[in-house]
Order: structure tokens, then C-alpha cells, then sequence
């Protein structure tokens, strides 16, 4: 192809372009002005419109938009449900909208009421909004290739069944939920029946259950999240082909509280998480196959329950470090392999100096296996006799898994990573 | 000589009666985490005896340590008049058999219906002493704790959870007082029906476990251990030791009670989804699946009181009809 050509299919490229720009406009909606409601708008508007609205008060009931528009708050206009209706339903494909502050969606036992619902639609982008006591937020059904980034969702509802998820996700596929900020709802990310999507950098804390919650959920993936202070850390459940990478576990504490609690997980990598100060870092049941590598574990109750159902998981090159319990399980089985990992409880030698300790680390206390059976004798923790007993049972093995053991037990923390 | 229907069924009231020599009249269970397989107490006509082997002698050792007096049935007089009680009554009852006197009958009801109350005020009299009278010099004290057991239900003493309720025996006797009370007025059926009715309505609120309420995002589901946290589908399964397990879901709880012991169980509770958290019996529920409706377990389905409101919700969300046994297919098909 010659230049000349070229510039010539280039400038008509560009004059298609130049048309559809000035095909599509934008209203502005504005008190006093021409359009007074975000209703008129859209009913005004064409595909492909933006409608900038102006810093107000709009109280509309339920806003339907079945139309692909941009929608842009300046300053963030408030939008009020009143505690009693869904405020956007949103029916129509490539729409996107920004800088809006959503408030006061109602509470209904009936329909899963939201601040924004997608209901069927792909490629919509719902970005820096904020969403204050709404019962669910941002809820997603059957939705495709659609983005939620950057929005801050509050709740402050002391009634605790009065309480949705922040952001929920059923039945979708490529979402892509990215920066959130979530605190206050009943689980703060939900996520059930969705496949392929990416969970990156939010922000959840003090949800009233979950941080994350998932299930039916295969095939997704989850970098640097942040969870704390949830009732009860982050659930994920009978899901396969998870990827948890670089999550920050944190303060997850009370009497059924996990930083992590896995349930019927397979084939799946949790790699380079971090679980500082939680009742239990993981916990495990009916999970197979997975990957447990370059984790830090670090002052939790119980750094990792490890129930019997659980089979062929690996754990290698994590770090366990001043954890009451390292591993606790609850039968004299295991068939799962523990190998690489440091122990801060480890007090063997490594005569040949290659790094690796000469004895093999046995990470289940007796005591732990007393308090599993028997949560009670917790009274007893630190106590001389207790000591004892772990010592005599370090000497010789006869109530705990004999192969539920660290063979190669590093001598330093590992900051080098296996991918 | 010959023996009609009544003397029949009198005869089969006193053999009832004297059944009661065979069954405990009165059960005690103690919960507490120390014996995860229960501990308690049975009481008979002629003695006290443990569930378990050494039940007897573990709550005379915790009872120590509070400064409880040792259970022992040498010191307790009642123990040896209450089998001669029961064998009057018997004898007496044979005399009813032959002479048909209505009087006489109603007489011996009566005073069988009274002997019982006084057993009852009794049986209360010793657990008062047991629960008051104790040993000053005990290990533990805690002041203005007493540790009395409750005459019937269940009471929550130190970390034991104490259930008191009849036990076989007393159902027997019941049923000898029903009997013999029908007898008496079979000249009006009506009257008979409904006494017998209320009788039995009475002895039923004996031995009713009720379900507790569930304390939302505070308890967790005893089959999938997620945090109970949306009221619209919570449920409940009693035993019949009485212990209440909690579910997040009814899905959960048809899965967990299809894996479980089917006599241990005593009664199985949903929430009724037009009245939250109001739980029902599920022998008076309603089953819907619904897509539209999304449960804590996927399974999707909703429990409701009555037909009304179970169409009022299926006419605005669709979904299919199920009762308990289509239930039970429906989550072993799914999550196996």
C-alpha cells in the first residue's frame, strides 16, 4: 500500500470518528435548567449520549436506564433511594457511569434491593462512585466483561440482618472488580456462579461477615486484596482453579473467625498471602490438590487447621512465625506434604551449613491435638505440664500424625519465591 | 365368666402400670464439653442410676467439687414406697375390673392423678434440697449459685446445659390415667374425646422441644460452618437429647439431617420466608425453588407457613413446589 492510500483511508477513518462524535451529545441535567431530573435525560437521550449532572439532590424512586449512555456526576450529585426502593437498574449494555454518590437503597427481604443492579448486560463500567447505607451496593446478575473500579461502598447499619453484600456478583463472567473500598455490609465482595474475573486491590474491612466470600466460583483470580477486621475473614467455597496471589490477611479474630476458611477447594495456588493476627490463618476441609507456597504466617492462633478430608495439598517455602499452634489436625492421618517451609518453633542445628535443618520438623503439637478433640483444655495453654507433655510427645511420636512433617526445615525465613 | 371390652382395657392400663418397673420415669441430662458423649441421670420406681456406666459416679464427683450432697439412693425413702405405691394401685385396679362402679373408678383416678402431683412436688423438694443444701467448705463456691435442675426443661447450671423431662415411665402411668379416665366417661363421648384430647396435648407440652431463636451473624451453620447471617432461610434440627444444631440455609440442613442418626432426631425447623425470622415446623412448611430467590447455599430454596403465602411469592417469581421428601432428592442430586 502506497502512502497516498494510506493518508486517504486514514482521513476517512478519522471522519467516520469526527461523525459519531458529533452524532452523540451531551445533556447536561441541572435544577432550574432545561433537564431538571436524571429521569428526563434519559428518557431525552439517544445510544451513545453522555449526561453530565450537576452537583444536587436527586430523589427519582427507581431510575430504569435502558439505554447505552455515559452517565458523569460533577462533584458527586447525591442519588437517594429514601429506604425504600432499588435506585438504578441498569438493562441496557455499554453504559457506564461515574462520580455519583448513591444513598439509602430500601430494605426488602423479598428482592435482593440495590443501590445499582446490572441485570443482563456486557460491557459496563461502574467507576469512582460512592455508595453510603445502601443494603446491597452493586449487585451484577448474568453481566459480562464489566468493570467496577474505584468505588467507595459504606455501610453503617447497626441491625445486622438488615444487611446486604457490598458488591455482589451471580452468574457472571469477565468482571473485573479493581480498587473498591469496602466497609460495613454483610459480605463485602460476594461472588457466586461467576467464572474467569480478576479481584484486585480492594480494600475491605469490618464487613459484618465475610471481607471476600465466594462459591461455585471457578477459575478466578485474586491479587493484593486487603481484608481486615471482618467478622470472619474471607470464605471461599466449592470452587475449583483458584488464584489467591499477595493477599493481606489481617486481624480476622474471634471465636469462629478464619483469616482464610476453604471448603471443598481443588486445584487451586495460594501463593505469597500474607495472614498476620488471626484466629486461625487457614482452615481447611475437603480441599485436594492445591498449592500452598511463599506464605507468611505470622502471630495467628492457629497458623493453618488442617482437617482429615483434606488431601495431596502441598505447602512449601512458607514462613510460620511466633503462631500459638502451627498446624493443628484431627486425626493420626496425613496426606499431605509439608516440606521447605520455616519454622520459628524449629530449634534443630544444621551441621553442614546448606540451610536446611538436619532433623525433620514435626509441626503438630500434641497439645493442639488435644484441643482440637477437646476446645476447652485451651485453659491450659503455656502451662509447665503442657510443655512437658509437647516435649515428651517431640521425643516420641505416638498421638500425632507420625507423617506430618517438615523434612527439610529451613534455618532462615525464605524471601525467595517458587512460581 | 365373662370379660368384656372394658375389663379389657382396664386390665391393659394395670399392666401398663406395672410396665413401670421396667422404664425410668424420669430422665436428667447433662451437656457440657468435658463429656462430649453426654452424661445423666435416670430415675426408676426402686433407684437411681447412670446413663453410662460411671455416670452416676462422675456427677457425684462434679457435685463434690460444688459441695453437693452424693446422690444416694439408701437416703432416699421414696425410692422404697413408691414401688409398694404403684403395686396398691395395681391391686386396686383389678377390684375396678369386676365391680363397674363409677364412683369407685373415679376415685381411683383421682387419687392416682393426686400421687403423681406429689411425687412431682416432691421430686421438686429434693432438687431444691440438692441444689441449696451445700457444703460450705466446697472447693468452688460461687456466690448466690445454686444448682438446682429444673422439674421439666432446660437450664443452663455453671457450663452444664441440664435437661429434666419424663421418661417412659411416666408416659405409662399417663397412659393407664387416660385409659381408665375414657372408661369413666364413656357415657358421653364428647366429653371423653375431649378430655383424652387434653391429656394428651398435656403430656405432648411435657416433652416439647422448642427451638431456640438464632442469633444472626453470631452463630455459625453446623453443616457448612459458614456465619448464619441472612434471616429469611435459617433452620433448625433438635435432637432428642435436646441439643438445637444450627443451619444458614435449608439446603443445609436436609443435607446435614440425611447424614445424621434419623432416630436421633426429634424435630426439624425452617424459617418461614414471608415471616422472618419466625421458625415452623417442617411438617406444617411449604417448600418453593426459585431462581429469582438466591439462598446462602445456592440451592435457592424458601420455606412458607401456608399455601396463601407460598403462591403469593411463587406468582411473582416463578419457581417449582417441593415437599421435604422431593427435598431430600433434589440436595442429594446436586451435592454429590
Amino acid at each position: 500500500m502506497n502512502g497516498i492510500s494510506k493518508n486517504i483511508i486514514y482521513s476517512f477513518i478519522f471522519l467516520i470518528v469526527l461523525f459519531n462524535q458529533v452524532q452523540s451529545r451531551i445533556l447536561i441535567v441541572q435544577k432550574g435548567f432545561r433537564i431538571t431530573s436524571i429521569k428526563s435525560a434519559l428518557e431525552l437521550s439517544n445510544n451513545g449520549d453522555t449526561i453530565l449532572v450537576k452537583r444536587d439532590y436527586y430523589s427519582e424512586g427507581t431510575i430504569i436506564v435502558n439505554k447505552s449512555v455515559t452517565l458523569i456526576g460533577e462533584n458527586f450529585p447525591i442519588i437517594d433511594g429514601n429506604h425504600k426502593n432499588q435506585i438504578m437498574i441498569v438493562k441496557s449494555s455499554n453504559f457506564k457511569i461515574t462520580g455519583f454518590q448513591f444513598q439509602n437503597s430500601g430494605i426488602s427481604f423479598i428482592s435482593d434491593n440495590s443501590a445499582i443492579r446490572l441485570d443482563s448486560v456486557n460491557n459496563c463500567i461502574i467507576e469512582n462512585n460512592k455508595f453510603l447505607n445502601n443494603f446491597f451496593a452493586i449487585y451484577l446478575s448474568k453481566t459480562r466483561n464489566s468493570q467496577i473500579i474505584n468505588n467507595t461502598i459504606i455501610a453503617s447499619n447497626n441491625k445486622q440482618t438488615m444487611s446486604g453484600n457490598g458488591i455482589h456478583l451471580w452468574n457472571c463472567k469477565n468482571i473485573y472488580v479493581i480498587g473498591n473500598k469496602i466497609e460495613g455490609h454483610r459480605d463485602g465482595i460476594y461472588l457466586e456462579f461467576v467464572r474467569s474475573s480478576f479481584i484486585e486491590n480492594n480494600y475491605c474491612k469490618g464487613n459484618l461477615r465475610y471481607g471476600l466470600h465466594f462459591m461455585f466460583s471457578d477459575s478466578c483470580f485474586y491479587r493484593r486484596n486487603h481484608f481486615e477486621m471482618n467478622k470472619a475473614g474471607v470464605a471461599v467455597m466449592f470452587t475449583k482453579n483458584v488464584t489467591m496471589i499477595e493477599n493481606n490477611f489481617k486481624n480476622n479474630w474471634g471465636s469462629s473467625s478464619y483469616g482464610l476458611l476453604l471448603k471443598d477447594i481443588t486445584d487451586s495456588k495460594i501463593i505469597r498471602n500474607k495472614f498476620y493476627k488471626n484466629s486461625c490463618g487457614i482452615y481447611f476441609e475437603s480441599c485436594n490438590r492445591n498449592q500452598i507456597f511463599n506464605n507468611d504466617f505470622i502471630e495467628n492462633g492457629w497458623a493453618i487447621k488442617l482437617m482429615t478430608n483434606s488431601m495431596n495439598n502441598l505447602f512449601q517455602r512458607n514462613n510460620f512465625i511466633e503462631n500459638t499452634f502451627d498446624v493443628s489436625t484431627n486425626s493420626t492421618q496425613n496426606f499431605n506434604t509439608f516440606t521447605e517451609n520455616f519454622w520459628s518453633n524449629y530449634n534443630g542445628y544444621d551441621l553442614n551449613k546448606d540451610n536446611i535443618g538436619d532433623v525433620p520438623f514435626r509441626p503438630v503439637k500434641l497439645f493442639s491435638f488435644i484441643v482440637a478433640n477437646n476446645p476447652v483444655t485451651l485453659i491450659l495453654l503455656r502451662s509447665y505440664f503442657v510443655e512437658i507433655l509437647d516435649f515428651a510427645e517431640k521425643i516420641i511420636p505416638t498421638l500425632t500424625p507420625a507423617n506430618l512433617l517438615d523434612e527439610k526445615p529451613l534455618m532462615k525465613r525464605s524471601y525467595d519465591k517458587i512460581n | 365368666m365373662k370379660i368384656n371390652k372394658k375389663q379389657i382395657l382396664i386390665l391393659s392400663s394395670l399392666i401398663l402400670l406395672s410396665l413401670t418397673f421396667f422404664f425410668p420415669i424420669w430422665k436428667i441430662d447433662l451437656e457440657a464439653p468435658q463429656y462430649p458423649e453426654g452424661i445423666g441421670l435416670r430415675i426408676w420406681l426402686n433407684k437411681i442410676t447412670g446413663v453410662n456406666e460411671y455416670d452416676l459416679d462422675n456427677i457425684n464427683k462434679l457435685n463434690h467439687y460444688i459441695g453437693m450432697k452424693v446422690i444416694d439412693q439408701e437416703s432416699i425413702p421414696e425410692l422404697k414406697i413408691m414401688p409398694y405405691i404403684i403395686i396398691f394401685f395395681i391391686l386396686s385396679g383389678l377390684m375396678l375390673m369386676f365391680l363397674n362402679n363409677k364412683l369407685f373408678s373415679a376415685t381411683w383416678i383421682a387419687l392416682l392423678i393426686i400421687v403423681l402431683l406429689i411425687g412431682l412436688y416432691d421430686f421438686y423438694l429434693w432438687e431444691y434440697d440438692y441444689g441449696h443444701n451445700l457444703n460450705p467448705d466446697a472447693p468452688i463456691k460461687i456466690p448466690g449459685m445454686v444448682y438446682q435442675p429444673p422439674l421439666i426443661g432446660t437450664k443452663q447450671l455453671l457450663n452444664m446445659k441440664t435437661t429434666s423431662l419424663p421418661d417412659t415411665g411416666s408416659y405409662l402411668i399417663g397412659l393407664a390415667v387416660i385409659i381408665n379416665s375414657i372408661l369413666l366417661f364413656d357415657k358421653n363421648k364428647f366429653i371423653s374425646k375431649s378430655f383424652s384430647f387434653i391429656v394428651v396435648l398435656l403430656l405432648f407440652n411435657f416433652c416439647q422441644k422448642q427451638p431456640e431463636k438464632i442469633n444472626y451473624n453470631n452463630e455459625d451453620c453446623a453443616s457448612c460452618q459458614m456465619t448464619i447471617s441472612d434471616n429469611r432461610f435459617g433452620a433448625e434440627l433438635i435432637t432428642k437429647k435436646g441439643k438445637v444444631l444450627k443451619f444458614d440455609s435449608i439446603e443445609c440442613l436436609v443435607f446435614y439431617s440425611e447424614n445424621f442418626n434419623q432416630d436421633e432426631i426429634y424435630s426439624m425447623w425452617v424459617t418461614d420466608f414471608s415471616n422472618p425470622p419466625e421458625l415452623i415446623n417442617i411438617k406444617d412448611a411449604y417448600f418453593l425453588r426459585s431462581s429469582e430467590i438466591q439462598s446462602p447455599m445456592g440451592l435457592n430454596i424458601c420455606a412458607f407457613s401456608n399455601t396463601d403465602s407460598l403462591n403469593k411469592i411463587k406468582n411473582e417469581f416463578n419457581g417449582n413446589i417441593f415437599n421435604w421428601e422431593e427435598l431430600v432428592d433434589l440436595v442429594k442430586d446436586e451435592w454429590h
